[in-house]
């Protein structure tokens, strides 16, 4: 191991690493680019290396993206990647409350440790975990997708009904296009731009970020627009940081696990996990009230989990050669390119290559740290500007950034169209972030449960009696009846 | 006092009539798709938006219903209030923001990034507030960072449009 981390820390490993991790702050931070994007930027530029070189990019480049997406979640509350989308909930309340620089420290703190708990896991428990997640079938999927929805109930403050429906609209725009099992375009219209449905990234730039530029327009006046982006009333240091960590160690445990868990099941990357995680936290918190409101179990939950999910996807796809999100598959089609052969042999006819990324793993932890907390100074800058440039400024990125996901000018008109939504949920005191969860697990859901009703001749008994599927589906009863019971049990004992 | 419930149609109200036809029309939509396996329409393409939309349906009448249960609370009350000149002029600003932003979509290709991108961030910080000439610097400076990460850094095609003679 000490070897790999020599060979790692050589020059022409170590520069390209860092410049990529450099990149992917940049990447992360801006909406509409993902770490996914990124790293199918820079893998042309990998081949001309070897290639370790190009693995500690890849890996290194998603590490600081995915971290990178939590900052402008924070400040601004647009999410620079689909990953951030729970960070937005109580980081940016917390910015709203003068407390952003502790919140963002805080993101990065807990980034950086769940993704090295998250690597940690891959080293020790990879072969068992990855085994347990190639039992699952379109059974186990499909609970753990009603598993996934069932958070929604938790993340929603205020009305359930909103909640539910702002949830069931979600599912029904999951809808729109290709339907996978027949082919048939669903609620396209003869739009040859709904065929392949509604991505999810100009419906979270729209809903979160230029909904909240709407509002501002709409509800500030031209004295408060022109005054600075955000006022920081307080200094962070990582003694506060370290405190405040201290006071969370379950939920980071709690979260790390969940994220690596999670990573590890293949289709459900790390904005699954930031979701479930939580979810999960404020379902086992002894202040649920306080999460949406500037909580911080509420920022360590879905910052820890999202950057621990990365090293759960490496499990199947170094173990088995099975991608656990779309990076790792990239990962898997550069590999091959390499002339690597990704599946359980690789642990014994590449051993070296094998520590080697568990050095860079591990090191990328450090790197998030130092580049991330670069990354949050330089994005500081931004705040010196009035609000109302830096409204001009996140409204022109969501467009471009829009654009920039398929070159497609109907991704933009997305955005504005759930702006609007999104400013109209808001003023009907809807939650948004339900809807997100909806439109994210709805083809989960479906396509697991119909594949599964079409192997069983529309049967649903096997989804029950499945172990692994009947352990999701009691769950799920739980987390359903947890609550009811909980205040029967309350009102029991009043009287 | 229908007339007086029907005056009192508020967003609550909106919010379920709009979940209820949007059910109505997925249900009108959905009789158009193929059948399932074996013709059995569990395994079909209607049948997962069909559920949802009975969802919708019966979360609309529970939604329809409360807000028909806090209108009749509140009926004594008078929530109506005159809304300041200021609020008004705020939401107009809002309106137009939007307007600028689908006007600056249709302008975007055939016009390309660059002038599209200019004239859009230039009229949008008069329309915030900014002086004309902060707001045309700001407007040159975004677009040119704009271009060199979208443009330069990340290879993503930007339309030309009328300066495509330029050959940028």
């Amino acid at each position: 191991m000490l070897q790999a981390f020599a060979t790692v820390f050589s020059l022409n490993v170590l520069i390209p690493w860092i410049l990529a991790m450099a990149l992917g702050i940049f990447i992360g931070a801006m909406p509409g680019l993902t770490a996914t994007m990124g790293v199918a930027l820079i893998v042309p530029l990998t081949f001309h290396m070897q290639p370790i070189a190009g693995l500690a990019m890849i890996l290194g480049l998603s590490f600081t993206a995915i971290f990178a997406g939590d900052i402008p979640a924070t400040f601004l509350r647009v999410p620079g990647t689909p990953a951030s989308g729970a960070a937005v909930l109580d980081g940016f309340e917390m910015s709203k409350q003068g407390k952003g620089s502790l919140a963002i420290t805080l993101d990065l703190f807990c980034s950086a440790l769940g993704g090295l708990i998250g690597v940690v896991l891959l080293i020790t428990i990879s072969p068992t975990l990855a085994n347990f997640a190639l039992q699952f079938t379109n059974f186990e999927y499909f609970w753990l997708g009603l598993l996934g929805l069932s958070m929604s109930a938790v993340i929603t403050k205020g009305s359930n009904t909103k909640g539910l429906i702002a949830v069931v609209f979600g599912l029904l725009i999951s809808t729109i296009g290709i339907d996978i099992s027949t082919g048939y375009p669903r609620f396209t219209f003869g739009n040859i731009n709904l065929v392949s449905g509604i991505n999810f990234i100009p419906v979270m730039i729209g809903l979160f970020g230029l909904s909240e530029v709407i509002r501002d327009i709409a509800v500030q006046s031209q004295e408060q627009l022109s005054g600075a982006a955000v006022v920081e009333t307080s200094h962070t240091t990582p003694k506060d940081v370290l405190k405040v960590m201290g006071r969370n160690k379950r939920v980071i445990l709690q979260s790390s696990l969940i994220g690596t868990i999670i990573g590890a099941l293949p289709g459900a990357g790390a904005d699954i996990a930031a979701w479930v995680s939580y979810g999960f936290a404020k379902k086992t918190s002894k202040h649920p009230e306080a999460f949406g409101t500037g909580s911080e179990e509420g920022v360590v939950a879905p910052t820890t989990a999202n950057n621990a999910a990365l090293g759960g996807t490496w499990i199947p796809a170094l173990v088995f050669g099975i991608p656990g999100d779309t990076i790792t598959a990239i990962v898997l089609g550069a590999m091959l390119m390499y002339g690597l052969k990704p599946g359980p042999l690789v642990f014994t006819n590449n051993k070296e290559l094998i520590n080697q990324i568990f050095a860079v793993a591990l090191s990328s932890q450090v790197f998030v740290l130092i580049l991330g907390f670069l990354g949050i100074k330089a994005f500081a800058f931004l705040f010196r500007f009035p609000r109302n440039v830096v409204l001009a400024g996140i409204t022109i990125f969501s467009l471009i950034g829009a654009y920039a996901i398929r070159t497609s000018i109907f991704d933009v008109f997305l955005v504005v169209l759930f702006g609007i939504l999104g400013y109209v949920m808001e003023k009907v005191e809807m939650p948004l972030s339900p809807l997100i969860l909806g439109l994210v697990l709805g083809p989960m859901i479906e396509d697991n449960l119909r594949i599964g009703l079409i192997k069983t001749n529309n049967q649903f008994l096997p989804f029950l009696t499945r172990p692994i599927s009947g352990i999701f589906a009691l769950i799920l009863v739980i987390a359903f009846l947890y609550e009811p019971a909980r205040s029967l049990f309350k009102l029991m004992r009043k009287h | 006092m229908t007339e007086e419930l029907l005056l009192k149609l508020s967003r609550e109200h909106g919010l379920g009539i709009a979940c209820i036809a949007i059910s109505l029309a997925v249900l009108c939509i959905t009789p158009s798709f193929p059948k399932g396996q074996a013709s059995v329409n569990i395994t079909g393409p209607a049948f997962f938006p069909n559920v949802l939309a009975v969802a919708f349906i019966i979360l609309g009448t529970i939604q329809l219903i409360a807000a028909t249960r806090a209108s009749l609370k509140s009926r004594t009350e008078n929530a109506q209030k005159t809304k300041p000149s200021a609020q008004a002029n705020r939401t107009r600003q809002a309106i137009e923001f939007i307007i600028l932003i689908v006007a600056f979509i249709f302008a975007f290709e055939p016009l390309g990034f660059f002038t599209s991108t200019i004239v859009f961030l230039f009229l949008l910080m008069l329309l915030l507030g900014l002086t004309w000439w902060k707001s045309l610097l700001y407007s040159l400076i975004f677009t040119a960072v704009i271009y060199l990460l979208f443009g330069v850094l990340f290879t993503i095609g930007l339309p030309a449009g009328i300066i495509s003679f330029l050959g940028i």
